[in-house]
Order: C-alpha cells, then structure tokens, then sequence
C-alpha cells in the first residue's frame, strides 16, 4: 500500500523541480543575470 | 415544464446571480485596503508567520504545492487507516492500495473521480475527514490561484500570500455558501444523520438495509465547489442525493454560480470588468452551444428503441431519471463537464453518441466557465494565445492589459495546453491498445473508445464523471488516472502563476492607436476562433474514432 503513497510523494516532487524549473528557464530565456 | 424554458431558468439565473456573488468574491478574496480587516486579522492569527509574507509567483506556487503535499498526505492516511479509526459504525473494511492513492489524488485535485462506491467502502469518518474537507480545500486552492494572477495581470509585482487567501477562501467563500445551500438541501428532503444504516422490512419480509448518513451538508459543497464527488455510488441520480425536482435546480445553479462569478472577480481585481464582459460571452457562447447540442440529440430516442412498438416522442429515456425527465440529464451533463464538477444526474454511458461528444467538448475545452477558480485560469492560457494571434495577424503589438506578451509567456501557454492534450490523447491510445483498457470495457468498437477517452478527459480536466460502462477500479486504472489528475491539475496551475508572474515584472506600456483592445466584439470573436481552432485541431480525430463514428454506424 505505502509504494503508492511514495508514488503520490514522487509526483509532487516533479512538481516541485518543474517549478524551479520554469524560474531557471526563465533566466536563461531572457538572458537574465 | 417546457424543456426550453427550463433551461433558460436555469442558465439565466446562473448568469444573473453570478454578478452580485462577482462583487462579494472580489470583497473576500481582494480587500481593498481597510476592508474586511478583522477577517485578515483573524487569518493571520490562525496562520502565524506563514501569512504575514508577500510572495512573488515562485513563492506561491511552492506554497500551493506543500500544502497539496500535505492534505494528500492526510487524506491517504485516514482512507488506509479506516478500519481502526472510528466513526465506522457498519464495520467498513481496509482499501486496496492503488484505490487509496487514485482517491486521495482525485480529491485532492478537485476531480473527484470515485472508482468505488462511497456507501459501500467508507466509513464516516473517511467520509468526512479524508474526502468532504478536501472538498472545501481544493476549490479554495483553485479561487486563491486565480486571485494571484489576477494581482500579477494587474500589474502588482507580489501576488499575494498563499495562506491567507485560503482561508479567505475557505472560510468567507466555500463554508457560508456550502451551509445556505445545505440548507436549502435539508428543506428539499436529503437525508442528515450520523446514525447507521437504516434496517427495514419489506412488503416481501425481507429485511432491507438503507444506507444514509451526513448527506445534505456533503452534497452541498459537493455542487458549489465543482466537486462532483457524490455521497452515494449513484450519485444525484439516487433519491436521498437529488430527492426531487427542486433539489434539481438548485443543483443546477449550485454547478454553475461560483465559475460564472470567477470571471465577475478577475474583471473586478484587474480593474478591467469590459474585458470580463467579453470573456463571460465568449465562455457563455461556448456553453448555451453544447447545451443546445445535447438537448437537441437527446430528443431522439436511444438507437436500441427507434424499431419498438414504444412511444418515440419522449426522447432517449434511457439512463434517465424519469421524475426529471429528458431535458435534465444533457442540461446536467454539459453544466457538470463545463465546470470541472463531475455530478451526474443521469447515466452519461446511454446518451445518444452526438450528445456525449458534448460533455467530452467541455472537458477538452476545460474552460466555459471552468471549475471554481481554475477554468478562468485555463481561459486565461487562451487569452494569452488568442491576443498573440491576434496582434500577429493585425500587425499590432500583442499586449495583455497594459503588457507586452512576448514568446516566453506564449511559450509557456502553449506548454501548458499541449499538457492538457498530451495527459488525454497519449493515456487514451495506450490503453485502448492494451489489456490495461481493452479487458475493463463493457462495450466494443466505438463506444468502448469512447468510454476510455471519457476517462481520461475526466482526469485530466479535473472533472471526475464517468461514461462507465468500463470496470476501472484495477491497479492499471488506478495508477494512470491518479498520475493524470494530480499532474493535470498543478501544472495548468504552475505556468499561468509563471505567466501572471512575468507579466507583473513588465513595464505598462500606455494603450495607443497601435494597441490590440481587449474589450471590444472583434476580440471576443478571435477569443471563440482560437479556442475553437485549437480545440477541433487537438481533439476532432479522437472524437472521429469514437462517438462521431458511433453515430455515422447508427445513421446506417
């Protein structure tokens, strides 16, 4: 059952690198410092 | 009652009550300065340092996402502990793993999709602490997000604080309009009890068990926060959850009113309520469109009927609730699929094949009016897109209320679509081609794709209805639809916070000649082209392969 529960955890933790990500992107996007 | 005039009432006094309720959230969730101080008072008393920072759109999405971590948490715990827990008076045993996570993750993501049936497999306690809570939560996650941007595309360079508008939300917004609607629900006859299962003996003397229980207040935030999520495996199709036809239309507006008066609150926090005008027509357009569709297929008899000696005047009865009768069900089902709410009040698997495209459109489209908070954030990605096409094809500067749209925030939209896209089409084909899908249908050929694409438009839109039809309640089911909703409902959350976000850090330019307006008819039109254009381009083959090529099968 708590493999599921990891599974749930891993998910939000994607979630959580694609919102650093979009920040990083955004910098090197627009060429910003 | 006349079909027509029902579901003018309906709609009409959706729309008209969703201006005063525009007015009130823009009090709630966007206090002027001095206004409704005691309640931020009390929410940063309760909230303690978490809502004393301004937070730029990093900062808030983090904070949306921790606390979604953390209520999914929450849920899981008490739907796999609820056989030790109490409130379990009719001795509700454990869930199946992969059951618990794809319900913790549909009801943390607004979707409520139910692959069991809630008066059969949970407790009271599961009831009320892992699902009805969360159906407070989640629609105040969606309205806080929308808040935010609509700060950003005002221009305000923080957005301000996750926490705080939570509880605006929650508490000035969800609870008191959950309990008037509870209330009303209690005078139409639902049932509102802690005691057990009722045990009766029938006219037969076989002993009956009727199940009941906390309903009406369960329904109530069920129907206002785009929920969906029904107390009974039924849902409003059961006789203790819509018991009658008034219950009906209060359920009706109930679907409605929040998403409609969504678009009342952004014009109102922008300062741009022209603009907000324009967008609620285009949204309503969209909607009154697939209304009319639905009702007008569903006048035809279901196809199994059309060479029996029965009358043919009535339309499709069948999957009807007769007390409702035939215009309820499509009006129910393309409002329930336009706002992300997911109540059915009527078996969606025995429309007719045209009239189950409609509510399949509402889901693709995800936008006309959307659920609490979030559907204005997905029309908000069509915003975007359609003032870039537009100022490209004019030749003007693409500007979004006062701000250069520029390829990063395009960039961004289109992601944000392609994702909606992808999580439906991409699952659909896997499992159409499988045993995963293949081995649950219930059905063959086109209806059976149609019932796999149903499910996951649902979860991916956050919708949570079910053609049915289909035995979903399996490991693979459970896992893929959990996986769509939870990250169908974060990123078209993430990357709008991004785009209001970089919007916020640009300079006003002052509207000229050379400004593309965002106020006026011409706008309205390129908003309905675009979103119809994208729409048909990412969609119409799925919809060829399954209840397009149902019908053209049926007409011979």
């Amino acid at each position: 059952m708590w493999i599921y529960f990891l599974l749930g955890i891993v998910t939000f933790l994607l979630l959580f690198l694609l919102t650093e990500g979009i920040e990083r992107w955004e910098k090197w996007d627009r060429k910003l410092p | 009652m006349n079909a027509f005039l029902f579901i003018v009432l309906i709609v009409g006094l959706s729309a008209v009550l969703s201006w005063p309720l525009g007015r009130y959230l823009k009090w709630a969730m966007d206090p002027e300065l001095g206004q409704a101080s005691f309640f931020d008072r009390l929410f940063h008393m309760f909230g303690g340092r978490l809502t004393n920072q301004a937070q730029n759109w990093k900062q808030y999405s983090l904070s949306l996402l921790v606390f979604n971590l953390v209520i999914f948490s929450v849920s899981f715990a008490f739907l796999a502990l609820q056989h030790h827990l109490p409130l379990n008076p009719d001795g509700k045993g454990p869930l199946e793993g992969s059951l618990i996570f794809n319900t913790a993750a549909s009801f943390v993501t607004n979707t409520n999709l139910q692959h069991y049936s809630g008066e059969a497999a949970m407790s009271y306690l599961s009831q009320l602490c892992a699902l009805m809570w969360l159906q407070f939560v989640t629609p105040a996650v969606g309205l806080a997000a929308l808040a935010a941007i609509a700060r950003g595309v005002a221009g305000r360079k923080e957005m301000g604080n996750f926490f705080l508008d939570l509880q605006r939300a929650t508490f000035l917004v969800m609870l008191p309009v959950a309990v008037i609607v509870a209330v009303l629900f209690l005078i139409g006859g639902m049932p509102m009890t802690l005691q057990g299962a009722a045990k009766v003996m029938t006219l037969e003397g076989v002993e009956q068990v009727i199940a009941r229980g906390p309903v009406a207040a369960f329904i109530a935030i069920k129907q206002i926060g785009t929920n969906g999520g029904g107390y009974f495996g039924p849902n409003s199709t059961h006789p203790f959850e819509n018991p009658s036809f008034l219950t009906n239309i209060i359920s009706t507006v109930a679907i409605i009113w929040i998403p409609m008066g969504c678009v009342w609150m952004f014009g109102r926090i922008t300062r741009r309520i022209h603009h907000a005008s324009i967008v609620f027509a285009v949204m309503f357009v969209l909607m009154s469109c697939r209304i009319v569709g639905a009702v007008y297929y569903e006048s035809a008899p279901t196809q199994a009927f059309s060479k029996l000696a029965v009358e043919q005047t009535t339309g499709n009865l069948e999957g009807k609730e007769l007390r409702f009768g035939t215009a309820a069900g499509p009006l129910w089902a393309v409002l329930t699929t336009s706002t992300s709410n997911g109540s059915v009040n009527s078996m969606h698997d025995s429309l007719n094949p045209m009239t189950g495209l409609m509510p399949m459109i509402g889901m693709w489209l995800n936008e006309d009016f959307g659920g609490v908070g979030v559907g204005f954030i997905n029309m908000f990605i069509y915003l975007i897109l359609g003032v870039f096409v537009a100022g490209m094809m004019v030749g003007r500067t693409p500007e979004y209320l006062g701000r250069r749209v520029e390829s990063h925030e395009v960039k961004l939209a289109v992601l944000a679509l392609f994702v909606h896209a992808l999580f439906i089409l991409a699952p659909t084909a896997l499992f159409a081609a499988t045993d995963w899908g293949a081995k649950t249908l219930n059905n063959v050929g086109a209806h059976g794709f149609s019932e796999i694409l149903y499910e996951f438009s649902s979860a991916s839109a956050n919708n949570g209805s079910g053609f049915e039809g289909l035995g979903d309640n399996t490991i693979p089911w459970n896992v893929a639809t959990g996986l769509v909703m939870l990250l169908a409902r974060f990123i078209p959350i993430i990357f709008p916070l991004a785009i209001a976000g970089s919007l916020a850090a640009k300079k006003p330019s002052a509207e000229s000649a050379g400004t593309l307006g965002v106020e006026n008819l011409t706008f309205g039109f390129m908003l309905l082209a675009t979103i119809l254009f994208i729409g048909a381009l990412t969609f119409f083959p799925a919809a060829t392969l399954g209840p397009i090529a149902e019908h053209l099968q049926f007409m011979g």
